[in-house]
């Protein structure tokens, strides 16, 4: 929650129970929850605006007239389309965010033939749907979400071909006013006045989002499971062919990219008191170059675009804290390698990096990466992707005023 | 007695950095403003080598961190020995300072002493200042 002036007012959460995080019913009553929450802790309090973030490339089809959901939900990390996927890259959508078993594409299509499309049906996100829910009605999206369903500027022409019969939404910018709450709602939440539904965003948008406003230069590295780079731009870049895409933001592109690699690669290795308790004694002062690619499994996305790239993490010294710090500097160099190649296709000169996630305050990994970087590394204070949601309500809302 | 004064350089306790260290905002809720007076700024003229030194005020209103002092000491020390223009350091010292801390808004003014009989001040914003607060030129 933030106030009209854009302070911070509070956090309430609501935990999925187990079971419940695909099913769009649960979603509503969460949010509805949520919402009677606030009620009661702020009664005096109005609320003014609504955005909502979710995981980008969830989706399922939906009735774009009641929004009934018409199949299950595929979730963001869900790979069951690979072969629709190969069969969308012979027909030309090989490469960008949309492509691959991930992309809205290939799900949408493992949907319809899994399930069928009746007349009707449309693609929904995750926030797109829980936002038309809370509006009454379907059939928009926020141009964030979009893009990894196959939305550039304009639809893929491969969702407007058959065996795709199903309803586009209509996309608009993140942070449009869509509409007021629904009556139904207002009345059943016992509101004073109906708040103002806009478009929101991704969760990765909406992390971004919530830092607030940062300076030219400034490259925001997420080290979560894995490794996500961000930098303004003053104009949008796309490089399918090496991972990069961009979010419009309100005046300017959020530029970017994301590994396969980080943190997941360090606890796959080692727990996390090990890791604590080796990150303690680094970085030695020499160290072997053991040059590692940190990977899970084959397969790159972004600073090298290659399904096919092999993990390269051998030799294995027998000193765990040797293996422990190739493993930083492997992560360190691609992060450096990442914002090297952002530059390249035309985003700002890196000249500072805030660090967001888990990773981001292990301090054996910040030093090395001040080595690699060579640029000063902060670390952001804990906040939120909802909160960056709430900026874009907020941004909506005045708006409107 | 020279290699004494060897190990003293070397082993000195703290040195320079361009790390800055943050702490919560104990009072997040709240807009208010931190005031922090850099009387011993310095750093080379980057045209002759000579020193320059500035008196710095640093004026906050922070979000969801503070600046830890300490930090800002050695991040302040560490221009002891690099040339830099004043309208450039000045910047870049705001800048580094806004994305350590993400503040709601923040202001630094720089007094540089006099050279070649002329006084130069900057002064460098990052956002607005809150409607609630005035801005301060204490």
């Amino acid at each position: 929650m933030l106030d009209e002036a854009g302070r911070r007012r509070g956090i309430l959460a609501q935990a999925w129970p187990a079971g419940q995080s695909l099913s769009p019913a649960a979603w509503l009553r969460h949010a509805l929850q949520l919402i009677a929450l606030i009620r009661r802790r702020r009664p005096s309090a109005e609320i003014a605006a609504i955005a909502v973030d979710g995981t980008s490339g969830t989706t399922f089809l939906c009735d774009t007239t009641s929004g009934r959901p018409l199949t299950p939900v595929m979730a963001y990390n869900d790979g069951r389309a690979g072969i629709e996927a190969r069969a969308l890259a012979a027909r030309g959508l090989a490469e960008g965010p949309a492509s691959g078993p991930y992309g809205g594409p290939a799900k949408l299509l493992w949907l319809t033939r899994h399930y069928g499309a009746p007349s009707g049906a449309g693609i929904a996100a995750q926030a797109s749907w829980l936002s038309g829910a809370l509006l009454g009605h379907y059939g928009l999206m926020d141009e964030h979400n979009a893009l990894k369903l196959g939305f550039d500027g304009s639809w893929t022409q491969i969702l407007r071909e058959r065996p795709f019969t199903v309803r586009l939404p209509h996309v608009v910018p993140a942070g449009t006013p869509l509409g007021p709450l629904c009556r139904t709602l207002t009345r059943r939440l016992g509101l004073r006045s109906a708040p103002l539904v806009v478009a929101g965003t991704t969760d990765s948008t909406a992390a971004f989002l919530a830092l607030g406003s940062l300076p030219v230069g400034c490259g925001v590295s997420s080290l979560g499971s894995t490794l996500v780079l961000k930098i303004e731009s003053p104009h949008p870049i796309s490089v399918p062919e090496f991972g990069i895409y961009s979010h419009r933001l309100p005046k300017t592109w959020l530029v970017g990219g994301a590994s396969n690699s980080g943190a997941a690669v360090l606890a796959h290795y080692f727990d996390r008191p090990t890791l604590a308790r080796l990150s303690a004694t680094l970085p030695l002062p020499t160290s072997p170059r053991l040059d590692y690619y940190p990977l899970l499994a084959p397969g790159e996305r972004f600073p090298v675009s290659d399904p096919r790239l092999a993990p390269r993490l051998s030799p294995r010294p027998a000193d765990d804290r040797l293996f422990l710090q190739g493993l930083l500097e492997g992560l360190a160099a691609i992060e450096a390698r990442g914002y090297a190649l952002l530059a390249r296709y035309g985003a700002p000169r890196l000249q500072r990096v805030v660090t967001t996630g888990g990773g981001a305050t292990n301090g054996a990994w910040r030093a090395i990466r001040e080595q690699a970087l060579e640029v000063p590394i902060s670390l952001a204070a804990d906040r939120p992707a909802a909160f960056g949601a709430a900026r874009l309500a907020r941004a909506g809302w005045l708006d409107t005023r | 007695m020279a290699s004494k004064a060897s190990t003293l350089e070397t082993e000195m306790p703290t040195e320079p950095t361009k790390r800055l260290d943050t702490f919560a905002n104990p009072n997040p809720d709240r807009d208010y403003q931190i005031h922090i007076r850099i009387p011993e700024f310095t750093c080379l003229c980057p045209k002759t080598g000579q020193p320059d030194f500035a008196e710095m005020q640093l004026v906050y209103v922070p979000d969801e961190a503070c600046i830890e002092l300490k930090s800002l000491k050695l991040y302040i020390w560490s221009y002891r020995n690099e040339g830099a223009f004043h309208e450039a350091v000045t910047n870049r010292i705001l800048d580094d300072l806004v994305a350590a801390t993400i503040p709601r808004y923040m202001e630094i003014t720089a007094r540089f002493n006099v050279r070649g009989g002329l006084y130069t001040t900057v002064v460098a914003r990052h956002g607005r200042p809150p409607a609630s607060l005035e801005r301060s030129d204490a």
